[in-house]
């Protein structure tokens, strides 16, 4: 019999017991290859330099720009763990659309405010998939990130990224 | 011997459900350990003092007045001390506002209300990753609630200036 009177499996194991077991399992799996594991396709010893461009939120002020570093080094917000460094930062000065009186539209420069385009390099691999930085974290165009080094966290958007390991 | 006996037991020595016990307390253990204490990044490198700025807008006149030097700052989330008052400054409270006659964007000022920058000091632990006073992580870019002697308010950290730096 599979299961007996008092609901053990083969007599041994309750089948409850076993599905506590699984979940804690399923857990401990879930945390491992969320902060741990790397893409099983790659080598730490093997990552590529993989580089890719973020755009600042639109619009930001100058204590922002100053506060980006070229050469500081970038951090995983959740972890802390250090993900590459920050080689080039381009700014320039923010402008919008702007529906005039007359129904013409224009291009309107807002003063003071700036659109900032970081470029960061990171080791990482690219498969078929994509880009992952670390081997763990994925690299896609339109997705958004929080850039997180020590002096600055500020929500981003990736709108380029490439493997320069290939590129050479 | 049965792998599981009759009483649940592994081995007739532990009980399955107290050892599933066990490994879910040291995971927690661990993983808080991970999260406070663990990792390079999270290492103190350097204990030492480290003024900020902090951006209050659009505020009267009233709030300005009653910020003053040598007021204890506190997060008002945390409650923690997160440094000292060592100067402030104000401005006139500005807008960014479209002009849809000439097609562009003016600054214009807010009549009566202030941008107020309030100089902190506090002692901060520095790694790699963070600076952190009061246990809080402060950076450029961060918004936190504050409250001081009488007055409390959400801004925004502006610049942070290191020791030596």
């Amino acid at each position: 019999m599979i299961l007996d009177e008092k609901g053990r499996l083969f007599g041994k194991i309750n089948i409850v017991d076993i599905g506590v077991l699984l979940l804690a399992a399923a857990l401990l799996a879930g945390v491992y290859y969320r902060y741990f594991a790397i893409d099983r396709h790659s080598n730490p010893a093997k990552f590529d330099t993989l580089e890719y461009t973020v755009m600042l939120a639109e619009g930001v002020r100058q204590y922002s720009v100053d506060a980006i570093i070229v050469g500081a080094d970038i951090y995983d917000v959740k972890t802390d763990t250090p993900m590459g460094k920050i080689v080039g930062k381009e700014v320039v000065p923010a402008v919008e659309q702007l529906t005039k009186a007359d129904g013409t539209v224009v291009w309107a420069e807002k003063p003071g405010r700036f659109n900032v385009r970081v470029t960061i390099q990171v080791p990482g691999v690219e498969t078929k998939y994509g880009f992952r930085a670390n081997g763990r974290l994925d690299i896609n165009r339109e997705q958004q990130q929080v850039l997180d080094t020590q002096m600055i966290l500020m929500e981003t958007r990736i709108v380029d990224v490439k493997n320069l390991s290939k590129a050479q | 011997m049965a792998l599981i006996d009759g009483k649940g037991r592994l081995f007739g020595k532990v009980n399955i459900i107290d050892l599933l016990i066990v490994l879910l307390i040291i995971s927690i253990v661990g993983g808080a350990y991970r999260v406070f204490f663990g990792g390079r990044s999270k290492q103190v490198v350097e204990t030492s003092k480290v003024t900020y700025d902090f951006e209050i807008t659009n505020v009267n006149m009233e709030f300005v007045d009653a910020i003053n030097p040598g007021d204890p700052i506190r997060d008002s989330v945390r409650g923690n001390e997160i440094g000292t008052v060592v100067s402030k400054t104000s401005r006139n409270a500005t807008m960014l506002n479209e002009d849809l006659i000439n097609g562009r964007y003016v600054i214009a000022d807010v009549p009566d209300m202030y941008d107020v920058i309030i100089t902190i000091e506090g002692q901060a632990n520095i790694t790699p990753a963070n600076i952190i006073i009061g246990g809080a992580e402060i950076k450029v870019g961060k918004k936190f609630s504050i409250k001081g002697k009488g007055y409390a308010n959400q801004g925004f950290v502006t610049k942070i200036t290191l020791p030596g730096k």
